[in-house]
């Protein structure tokens, strides 16, 4: 089975931020360049605007600068990191940071929470 | 800075960790004055939820004073004596909107570990694991306060610290519990669990019009704590038979309302105890539902069942058919505490709701392991222990 790009969304309260689908994308979006093709929609039931993403066909060949610097080795995870970010930003102003500096070291023992933990910025469901 | 660190399963040290900064112009940073032991705590303790890492600060129930705070900050200032809630919550998203505070959609910075497990991330706590955001905990001579304006919440003048302390997680729990499950004028409710979260859920549902309200447990000194400060009436599961003293006590209809403050560590003196405890064990089954079971059970045809204690996945033996057939309703969070904490502290003021009480155990942040001992096993009265990291 060919495996299309899906669509990534998610919904942004408007309450703060007017956004449009003739807004500017908001900066972590914008950042992905012409790698990704972007939706701004309204919500069903007033629960505010949807922002969906997908890469672009072809998208996924190394040749694609805008994705390799952005994503690293998946496309999609920096696509899904995108998204959150830009619906902090447009909902509280700024990106939630994690605590730093952390109180752990890295050792055998932490190191696979700490390598999902990493991973949890970026993956999982939208 | 001084700090108790998770070590491992039922380990823990006080050592010295780096001071923690400012990572966003909403942040605050709060010197902690006090800071609660929690039953979640003991989950994390004893392996239940495999998201620590070695060297991560415990605590998610504190007051303390505003020391710094970020230009995005509104509502503080530098010296404010603060009572923060457990959750990290921004405020802004639809489900802070909606006073569903604890499902903050950008209150945890690694998100992916929830959605994995659960189909969607709640918010972010404190001390509470990688998997609820990785905040450092409370436990510790400072704290980062995210979101600073929502989440932390300046103490009125006639509410001392001991009380005010509980205003952070149990006694927004507990309330929770009973709004949120429903209670009304009149109501019969039970609560399984006579610990902090169970106490304040039971003062929640005098003070919400219950007409009789009856504690649960098996530790004598908890229940009594309960009648004496409460006002409700005790039953002890070890020495009494919960089904038919909860029929008399209810005129043979069952609690309108029933409400678990136990978790997943329940215990129980029946056969199934030792089934939960050995799939719990072998990884078969992660949580002991114990209480939950029961609290179903003995709910009255169409009552509601509120699930305050916490679990982290699986359950075994979940009693549908008697969910489904009775028609009961089953909700159950993580607390909503921002939507409750300023009617709290009013009511905390005006001295209808006490909770000094449950701080049996007050030390420096150096003996915080002994606290936990105590703590975890029930020793000497212990309800919750408190620790002092200036002192
Ligand atoms: N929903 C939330 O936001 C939230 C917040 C705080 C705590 N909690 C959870 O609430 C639960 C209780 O917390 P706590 O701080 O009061 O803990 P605690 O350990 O002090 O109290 C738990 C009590 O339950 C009793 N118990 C055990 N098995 C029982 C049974 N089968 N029937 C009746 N009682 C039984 C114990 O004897 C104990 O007194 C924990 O699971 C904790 O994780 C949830
Ligand atoms: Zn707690
Ligand atoms: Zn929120």
């Amino acid at each position: 089975m060919r495996r299309e790009p899906r669509w990534h969304v998610l919904t942004v309260n408007p309450a703060r931020d007017e956004l449009t689908p003739d807004s500017p994308l908001p900066e972590p979006l914008a950042g992905l360049g012409d790698a990704v093709d972007v939706q701004i929609r309204r919500a069903a039931g007033d629960r505010g605007v949807e922002l969906a993403v997908r890469l672009r066909d072809g998208a996924q060949s190394p040749v694609t600068e805008g994705v390799r610097r952005l994503a690293g080795r998946d496309p999609n995870q920096a696509i899904r990191a995108a998204l959150r970010e830009a619906k902090q930003l447009l909902e509280t102003g700024e990106v939630l940071h994690p605590d730093f500096p952390p109180t752990t070291q890295t050792t055998v023992v932490n190191k696979p929470l700490q390598m999902a933990t990493r991973q949890g910025r970026r993956e999982g469901r939208l | 800075m001084k700090a108790l660190l998770w070590q491992g399963v039922n380990e823990l040290s006080v050592d010295e960790v780096p001071d923690p900064t400012m990572r966003n112009e909403q942040d605050a940073i709060i010197r902690v004055r006090k800071t609660a032991t929690c039953g979640s705590d003991l989950h994390l303790l004893g392996g239940y939820i495999p998201f620590m890492e070695r060297g991560d600060v415990l605590g998610h129930e504190f007051l303390g004073e505003v020391v710094e705070v970020g230009p995005q900050v509104r509502k503080h200032k530098v010296g404010d004596r603060v009572v923060v809630c457990s959750f990290v919550s921004c405020g802004h998203c639809w489900y802070c909107q909606q006073q569903q505070y604890s499902l903050c959609d950008n209150g945890n910075t690694n998100p992916a570990i929830t959605e994995s497990i659960w189909g969607f991330a709640p918010g972010g706590c404190y001390g509470y694991s990688h998997a609820l955001g990785g905040f450092a905990g409370s436990h510790a001579e400072y704290i980062r306060v995210p979101y600073a304006d929502q989440g932390a919440f300046t103490v009125p003048d006639e509410v001392s610290d001991e009380r005010a302390l509980f205003a952070s997680d149990a006694a927004p729990t507990g309330w929770m519990g009973a709004d949120l499950g429903g209670v009304k004028a009149g109501d019969v409710v039970a609560v399984w669990g006579a610990g902090g979260v169970g106490q304040m859920a039971a003062r929640a549902a005098v003070l919400l019009g219950a007409e009789r309200v009856i504690i649960i447990d098996r530790f004598a000194n908890r229940l009594q704590m309960a009648e004496k400060y409460l006002g409700v009436e005790s039953l002890n599961y070890q020495t009494q038979d919960v089904g038919g003293e909860l029929l008399e006590r209810s005129g043979g209809r069952g609690p309108d309302v029933c409400i678990e403050a136990v978790g997943m560590e329940s215990h129980s003196t029946g056969p199934q105890y030792l089934y939960d405890q050995v799939k719990q064990q072998l990884r078969l089954e992660s949580d002991r539902p114990i209480a939950a079971r029961e609290a179903i059970y003995h709910c009255r045809k169409g009552g509601s069942v509120f699930l305050l204690g916490v679990y982290a996945n699986l359950v075994d033996k979940f009693p549908l058919g008697a969910l489904m057939n009775k028609g009961l309703t089953l909700r159950g969070a993580q607390q909503h505490g921002h939507r409750y904490i300023p009617m709290l502290l009013e009511r905390m003021a005006r001295g209808e709701l006490v909770t000094e009480h449950l701080a049996t155990h007050t030390m420096p942040l150096d003996e915080a392991p002994h606290g936990y001992n105590m703590f975890k096993n029930k020793l000497d009265g212990c309800v919750r222990a408190v620790f002092e990291p200036a002192r």
